[in-house]
């Protein structure tokens, strides 16, 4: 699968709107990073992709086609924090099940690797603690080796010594496989150095989707004495203005060049969490 | 080479400055390979395409060339290209910032100059 295409995507919930229009498109060979506050839509957006639930309206094209036949959906992994799965099943009975519907699952290859996180596989799914289970599931959804693996809070419960083991395996497998891998997430500087594509979601929507870098390289801060600062605001599109003590510390967009700047104001540069509050905060109002 | 995920500055810069600075200090001297895109990813946890917007802006720059096949090779006279263009943005990167904070602070032209003579005699 080369594409897959989210077109005017809403979802209703009873009164509560939970997508609104929304237009993505997904490419291949790219690691995703879909960010949003609790309640934003995240876990919706990839449960319709994933063709779990229907939208209310708008359509989802995988590779120019609505629907996902046998073959086209085992180019798909979706792994979600609601215990989705049968309770009693072993981890090896998930491995192996798994491995039958993706056959590039490797069952011995996954069975060291959880190993090495200390889980035994002849628990049953039930037995495992919060941190366990997620280091399963989402352990699991990267070994399909599917082209598109969409992971839902992946790291809801590890510790920090298991995220970090588990970023690595993100980029493990990216590496050999060149796929396309979605992390839907809150915890934004946490994963934002695995990322090359960033799309932040808040109460329905898609605000702001770009490549990471053009990201950061395109906002920064200007603080400076509150007069001088005001002098210049206008010139450029603010998303978040701060003052205090009579300086002000704007976070801009530069949609335009610099212009000189006096030596009293000083630029610095916003990490993609600063960037996602101050916008977040935007929207708010 | 150490990464900063604390610093604002992209990665990818980092990356460059890092392999720049190795370049400069010899640690991959001229006609050697540098490390490749897989092996940054993996040693600093980051997108490959990150690591190798990093490599590739040397290339761009003409600091490093492509051997097709093997990897990313450190260009002969890449360290004296490297010394001029760091020369270059010397005065912008610390020199300005300097005098900045010397007017800030009422430092005069003179002393400031003496205590960098100061300052170097001592490192000497």
């Amino acid at each position: 699968m080369q594409t897959i295409k989210v077109c005017d995507v809403s979802k209703n919930y009873g009164d509560v709107l939970a997508l609104d229009k929304v237009n993505l498109e997904l490419q291949a060979g790219k690691i995703y990073g879909l960010l949003g506050r609790n309640g934003a839509g995240k876990s919706t957006l990839l449960k319709i992709i994933a063709d779990r639930i229907r939208p209310t309206s708008g359509q989802i094209l995988y590779d120019g086609k609505t629907i996902l036949d046998d073959t086209t959906s085992r180019q798909l992994y979706f792994s979600e924090p609601d215990k989705t799965f049968p309770e009693l099943l072993k981890v090896k009975e998930l491995c192996y099940y798994t491995s039958q519907f993706y056959p590039r699952f490797n069952f011995d290859e996954v069975q060291k690797i959880l190993k090495d996180f200390g889980i035994n596989e002849k628990k049953r799914l039930n037995q495992l603690s919060t941190g366990n289970y997620a280091i399963v599931r989402s352990i699991v959804a990267l070994h399909t080796r599917a082209e598109f693996i969409f992971l839902d809070e992946p790291t809801l419960g590890h510790d920090a010594v298991n995220r970090e083991l588990f970023y690595n395996e993100v980029l493990r497998i990216y590496r050999e496989e060149q796929n396309t891998i979605v992390l839907s997430t809150h915890l934004i500087d946490e994963i934002s150095n695995l990322l090359e594509e960033v799309i932040f979601i808040d109460r329905g929507q898609i605000f702001l989707e770009d490549n990471l870098e053009n990201i950061i390289i395109s906002h920064f801060y200007l603080t400076g004495p509150s007069e001088q600062v005001e002098q210049i605001e206008r010139l450029y599109s603010v998303i978040e203005k701060k003052e205090n003590f009579g300086f002000i510390s704007l976070l801009v967009h530069r949609s335009s060049l610099i212009p000189d700047l006096s030596d009293n104001i000083k630029t610095s540069r916003a990490g993609l969490q600063d960037i996602f509050v101050a916008y977040s905060k935007k929207r708010d109002k | 080479m150490k990464l900063n995920t604390q610093d604002q500055k992209p990665i990818y810069l980092q990356i460059q400055e890092g392999l720049e600075n190795a370049i400069l200090a010899g640690t991959y001297a001229e006609e050697t390979q540098i490390p490749s895109t897989t092996e940054l990813s993996q040693a600093f946890q980051i997108n490959p395409a990150t690591a190798g917007k990093g490599v590739n802006t040397l290339v761009d720059e003409g600091f490093c060339y492509k051997k097709r096949g093997i990897g990313i090779f450190v260009k002969k006279g890449a360290r004296e290209m490297l010394k001029k263009k760091r020369q270059t943005a010397f005065k912008e990167t610390y020199l300005s910032p300097l005098i900045k904070e010397a007017k800030q602070l009422d430092i005069s032209m003179e002393n400031l100059i003496r205590w960098i003579k100061e300052a170097d005699d001592a490192n000497n």
